[in-house]
């Protein structure tokens, strides 16, 4: 698909879909050494562990050293990257991926100041507007909380909070959104952080390498 | 005996119903693949204690189909993985040789990748103690194997940091694939 297509209208399956094809007809990006496919690619801030993100896999795993220590170097350490499938959730109202039985949706409208959202149970919130107006947030601090499951696995949040206690929930997800390249950063927790330098912490777990984030318009 | 592989599952049953393993593929530099079917010889000597580890492997877990490991995960989560399905799993999953790559083993839904490393056997597994160089080339297929035919077990970890989830896991799935290859 070429950007025209893009602009046409021709994305309109999923946004995730068009960010890998955009990605693999104009842009150079990380090569999945396994099946060269394109791929989303999220690392911390270290470069040893890796997030690969294909149209059909989320792929997680180290960052082996170039040259090994020759301390290291006669040994054969057991060392592996993890797939699991990706899923589409998209609808006419959220661009939305699923995959290691976490959800990320943005609007398709955009961001708000202090919008609360739910998707499939999981409860959305802008943490924090990082750059925008009093109507829209270009950039923002979002949490996708996941209070606790049911017996089929889906998300709800019938769970009762503890005042005063930061509960543990199955999952938090916080991740920073830019509305020019989508999710640029993102990570976990099982207890709501208290403060937003907190959260942004949790937030810059993994950070976007190269151009073209999870969910970008 | 025709060994190949037309069908696409990576086992064949022999007479006795014991299982014969085999990596399906191996990638060139320039990305394209090499069937079984076309390997040289040297190809086939490259991949033959995998070979070797992946069928001991499959075959202990097929005789104890009825075994059951649990694998423990935080906060007192548990998942029970039982061997039948774990070795019926492993007995489909495609298994494709990648020399270039740096990791052990990269599995995902239906295919494990192998890298260059993952030809020999680790040199240690945590959680694992005293064991042979066979033993823990079979915990290691195993372990990937838990990955494949049990996915929701990683999902014990989903309020945790991928990156500790990476680190925390290595210890339950190792012992579980060792249990369930007595």
């Amino acid at each position: 698909m070429t950007s025209s297509a893009r602009k046409t209208g021709a994305c309109s399956l999923g946004s995730l879909i068009c960010s890998l094809l955009w990605l693999a007809t104009t842009h150079s990006a990380s090569a999945n050494s396994s099946t060269g496919a394109i791929d989303i690619v999220y690392e911390n801030p270290e470069r040893t562990f890796r997030n690969s993100i294909t149209e059909t896999t989320w792929t997680v795993g180290p960052i082996a050293a170039t040259t090994p220590l020759p301390t290291q170097a006669a040994s054969n350490p057991f060392t592996e990257s993890i797939g699991h499938p990706v899923v589409n959730c998209s609808d006419s109202m959220y661009r939305c991926v699923q995959s290691w039985s976490r959800t990320i949706a943005i609007p398709r409208t955009g961001l708000k100041p202090g919008s609360k959202y739910e998707k499939d149970g999981v409860l959305f919130d802008v943490e924090t507007c990082l750059r925008g107006d009093s109507e829209r947030c270009q950039v923002a601090l979002v949490s996708a909380k996941c209070e606790s499951r049911t017996g089929d696995g889906m998300c709800s949040h019938s769970r009762r909070t503890r005042k005063g206690q930061p509960v543990r929930i199955e999952y938090v997800l916080y991740c920073l959104y830019n509305d020019d390249f989508g999710v640029t950063a993102m990570g976990i927790a099982n207890r709501v952080a208290s403060t937003i330098q907190a959260k942004r912490a949790v937030a810059t777990q993994s950070v976007l390498v190269g151009e073209r984030g999870l969910l970008g318009e | 005996m025709d060994k190949t592989d037309p069908t696409g599952t990576t086992c064949t049953a022999n007479v006795d119903k014991t299982q014969d393993c085999h990596v399906d593929s191996i990638t060139n530099k320039d990305g394209t693949a090499t069937q079984r079917k076309d390997f040289t010889d040297a190809q086939k000597s490259s991949v033959k204690k995998l070979d070797a580890a992946y069928t001991k492997a499959v075959n202990k877990l097929e005789k104890n189909a009825d075994g059951v490991a649990t694998v423990k995960g935080p906060d007192g989560k548990t998942t029970q993985v039982n061997a039948g399905k774990l070795a019926g799993q492993l007995e489909k999953q495609n298994f494709t040789v990648n020399p270039s790559a740096t990791n052990y083993m990269n599995s995902g839904p239906g295919q494990t990748y192998v890298g260059a490393p993952g030809l020999q056997a680790p040199s240690g597994l945590y959680g694992i103690r005293g064991a042979s160089p066979e033993r823990l080339y079979e915990i290691a297929i195993t372990h990937e194997g838990i990955h494949a035919a049990f996915p929701w077990a990683d999902n014990m970890w989903s309020g945790v940091p991928t990156q500790q989830f990476y680190d925390d896991h290595q210890v339950p799935f190792n012992r579980a694939a060792n249990e369930l290859l007595q």
